[in-house]
């Protein structure tokens, strides 16, 4: 015979949801995680808690719950843990603090009713943000587009049933965050084998936590540099000159240097000085390395709106000397066109964009890296893709 | 998405049938073997060598070498005082041996041009300089491939010269069998290999879009996708030294090391799962020895410790197992009793008339409540 649940403590229910939680094939995959930090029930906490490690739920709160709402909550939580929210989205909190929970929430919220899949096994409490337009967005992008919120008054109302102690999160130090990240990380990698091992799929999203985040910089250095090597051989035609004066004839060796690098960046969309800046800087850096003759930077939005080139020992202010020109519009396809016109033959063109393009991603005649920022959907149809 | 097959992948041959061809005509023609990177074409000439114990392996490689490396000039005087050059060839081409040879050039794709030049005459009329190899001597040669972007591209006046076969990237099954247990590679390894080994063996030919989150590869290598590390057969060797080490590093340096050398996803997923492996207690330690035996320290390993159980439990060690767990987290207890009291369980009724699991429930039935609503 089954027991009433209303005569559970907040402390026993808090228990039974987090085991039904484990045992759920759907969520078998993020136990690990779920079980990451402490979780309490404390008393006049209106809500529920998190720090980003440890979870806190106010007893008056449960206790106006159902056990489908309150497995909710704990996932819900559970899910700021995972996507490491409050460690790694600080910077959102300190532009705008109220936008960056509701961006948070209505992210965590849409994947949690996607899981479900209106079978009701857990259901969002009232007053919880959810929106399916923001469906695969991450909290940067849906900040973007919400509108700014009033910061000024104290009573943070700006939706929701938890809050999120952004201020906690930064008293760890910056050796226990690294930890927790490597923590997470770990429990998610070994969720993914354990939900494998149930005959669970796992979550829908352990595909995008599993990935791994690599330096653009070594990327892009390592791509253009490999581009550009092989320059070098030897000849029997010319002679070493060490060698000959012994009476031994032997090949001397060969090097042409890379002529020409261009760099093309699109002066439209989300492109701003300081992400400019930090590009420019690398390319400096590498062609210190590969020592092109030329760079040759063309900035352009549905056309090429300014050429700039730069020989030699200018490469090395190239950064500072650089004035951009451009507007709206997105048309990459003028680029190598230009190029095509003007008779420009590069070792290798270096693309900086937003990747939201008006036409397609063109027909080049050298090999192409695109430097992709902020748009992981972006796919170019050509060459290699970095994003950043 | 898979790409059109091509007839060189269709027909494409295994480590064997490369050893074979070669064989059968490469005292006549020499053969080019294109493959995948790290998958093993080094290896034909130590089947070769093994296979033909009267030949001399020589094995040259490509990429150290220089058009001066290949043979030096040696004045020669005669007696009417008139002088001529004689070019002396370079020791790993073995030209000095007056046996046959199995010569190999390796990554012969990535030669400088003019050493790719140089060695045609070795390739196709099997002297250099002056000198002449036995007839019996074989030669081919190795590179990756062409599609793989990595330098191998070679002259169409090279590739008329020669044969051009395609050796097929064994799967991870074939790995397994015919590589991997005979060269020592770590268990935990190979274990995760097999679970895994469709992706880490995928070519990057079947992979459209290597970075998407469904149907990308974070793994391999993939001319689209710059990655400093990946994994490749040759790589998966190199990570299980690492694994085989792992008692004399710490757990970070082992993870670092294994994300330098199979790059960031595979060094991470391996990383983890080794811990995964090394943290469950075996269950001969729980079974005679339930008070003591080891409780994992990640709840993964705890989630699957109890599903092991749940799979192989019974009757004669289920006393030991309710000791050991009473010694789990309330989760995981709570985990066990859930789950068999699921009507589809088929030891339900072994565990449900255990004194040991009756009193557990009994102690903590608010468990088996119904949701609140």
């Amino acid at each position: 015979m089954l027991m009433m649940n209303n005569k559970l403590t907040v402390e026993q229910r808090l228990w039974k949801a987090c085991t039904d939680i484990v045992g759920n094939d759907e969520f078998v995959g993020i136990a690990s995680v779920l079980m990451i930090g402490s979780k309490k029930v404390v008393d006049g906490l209106p809500t529920a808690r998190t720090n980003g490690r440890d979870e806190e739920y106010g007893r008056e709160f449960v206790d106006s719950l159902s056990d489908a709402e309150f497995r909710f909550l704990i996932l819900h939580e559970c899910y700021h843990k995972m996507y490491k929210h409050l460690t790694t989205w600080k910077e959102l909190h300190d532009a705008d603090h109220k936008r960056a929970n509701m961006a948070c929430d209505y992210v965590i919220n849409c994947k949690l009713v996607d899981q479900d899949g209106g079978r009701g096994w857990i259901r969002m409490p009232k007053g919880g943000l959810l929106d399916t337009n923001y469906r695969g967005m991450s909290a940067p992008e849906v900040f973007k587009l919400l509108p700014p919120q009033d910061n000024d008054d104290d009573g943070g109302d700006e939706g929701g049933f938890d809050s999120h102690d952004w201020d906690g999160a930064q008293e760890l130090t910056e050796a226990e965050k690294d930890e927790l990240g490597k923590e997470i990380d770990e429990a998610i990698r070994q969720g993914s084998i354990l939900a494998g091992k149930v005959g669970s799929g796992g979550l829908r999203d352990m595909a995008e936590l599993l990935q791994t985040k690599q330096d653009w910089r070594e990327l892009l250095r390592e791509y253009v540099t490999t581009s550009c090597a092989g320059k070098d051989y030897s000849t029997w035609r010319k002679p070493n000159r060490r060698f000959v004066g012994s009476d031994i004839y032997m090949p001397s060796a060969i090097s042409e240097t890379i002529e020409e690098i261009v760099v093309a960046i699109d002066t439209s969309g989300s492109i701003g000085s300081h992400e400019l800046g930090m590009f420019l800087t690398e390319i400096k850096g590498i062609c210190d390395q590969v020592k092109p003759q030329k760079v040759r930077i063309l900035y352009w939005d549905t056309e090429v709106c300014k050429e700039e080139v730069y020989m030699d020992s200018d490469i090395h202010n190239i950064e500072k000397s650089t004035k951009p020109e451009g507007g709206g519009g997105t048309n990459v396809e003028c680029v190598p066109m230009y190029m095509g016109e003007t008779g420009v033959k590069p070792e290798i063109v270096v693309v900086l964009t937003d990747g939201y393009l008006g036409g397609s991603w063109g027909v080049w005649s050298s090999p192409v890296l695109w430097c992709i920022l902020d748009n992981k959907h972006a796919k170019p149809s050509t060459g290699v893709a970095i994003h950043i | 998405m898979s790409r059109t097959q091509t007839a060189d992948r269709l027909y494409a041959q295994t480590l064997d049938e490369v050893t074979d061809s070669i064989m059968a005509t490469g005292s006549l023609l020499t053969t080019l073997v294109q493959g995948h990177m790290g998958t093993g074409k080094s290896s034909i000439l130590k089947v070769l060598a093994e296979r033909l114990p009267t030949h001399v392996p020589c094995y040259f490689d490509c990429t150290t070498k220089d058009l001066g490396d290949l043979m030096v000039p040696k004045i020669l005087g005669v007696d009417d005082d008139s002088q001529f050059v004689k070019f002396v060839p370079n020791e790993e081409m073995g030209m000095h041996h007056s046996k046959p040879i199995i010569l190999m050039v390796d990554e012969f794709g990535k030669a400088n041009p003019s050493v790719k030049n140089g060695m045609m005459r070795i390739m196709l009329e099997r002297t250099m300089g002056t000198k002449k190899l036995h007839p019996d001597s074989i030669v081919f040669a190795t590179t990756n491939l062409g599609a793989e972007g990595v330098g191998d591209m070679l002259m169409p006046h090279h590739r008329n010269r020669i044969t051009t076969i395609r050796m097929k990237k064994p799967t991870a099954v074939e790995w397994i069998e015919n590589y991997a247990f005979n060269a020592g590679i770590h268990p935990s390894l190979i274990l995760w290999v097999k679970e895994h080994g469709e992706q880490l063996f995928q070519s990057f030919e079947d992979v459209e879009n290597p970075n998407d989150d469904v149907g990308g590869n974070p793994y391999i290598y993939h001319p689209q996708a710059p990655r400093p590390a990946f994994v490749t057969p040759r790589s998966l060797e190199l990570a299980s030294h690492w694994l085989w080490a792992k008692d004399k590093i710490s757990d970070n340096a082992l993870k670092s090391n294994l994300i330098g050398t199979i790059g960031d996803r595979a060094g991470s997923d391996l990383g983890a799962y080794i811990r995964l492996v090394d943290d469950l207690p075996k269950q001969e330690e729980i079974k005679n020895d339930p008070k003591n035996a080891k409780v994992p320290t990640t709840s993964s390993a705890v989630c699957m410790v109890v599903y092991r159980a749940l799979a192989t439990i019974d009757r004669t060690w289920l006393d030991a197992w309710m000791d050991y767990l009473s010694r789990l987290d309330k989760e995981a207890q709570g985990l066990f009793a859930m789950q068999v009291r699921n009507p589809k369980y088929a030891k339900q009724s072994m565990v449900m008339t255990n004194k040991k699991f009756t009193d557990w429930c009994m102690a903590n039935n608010f468990m088996f409540t119904a949701d609140k609503v």
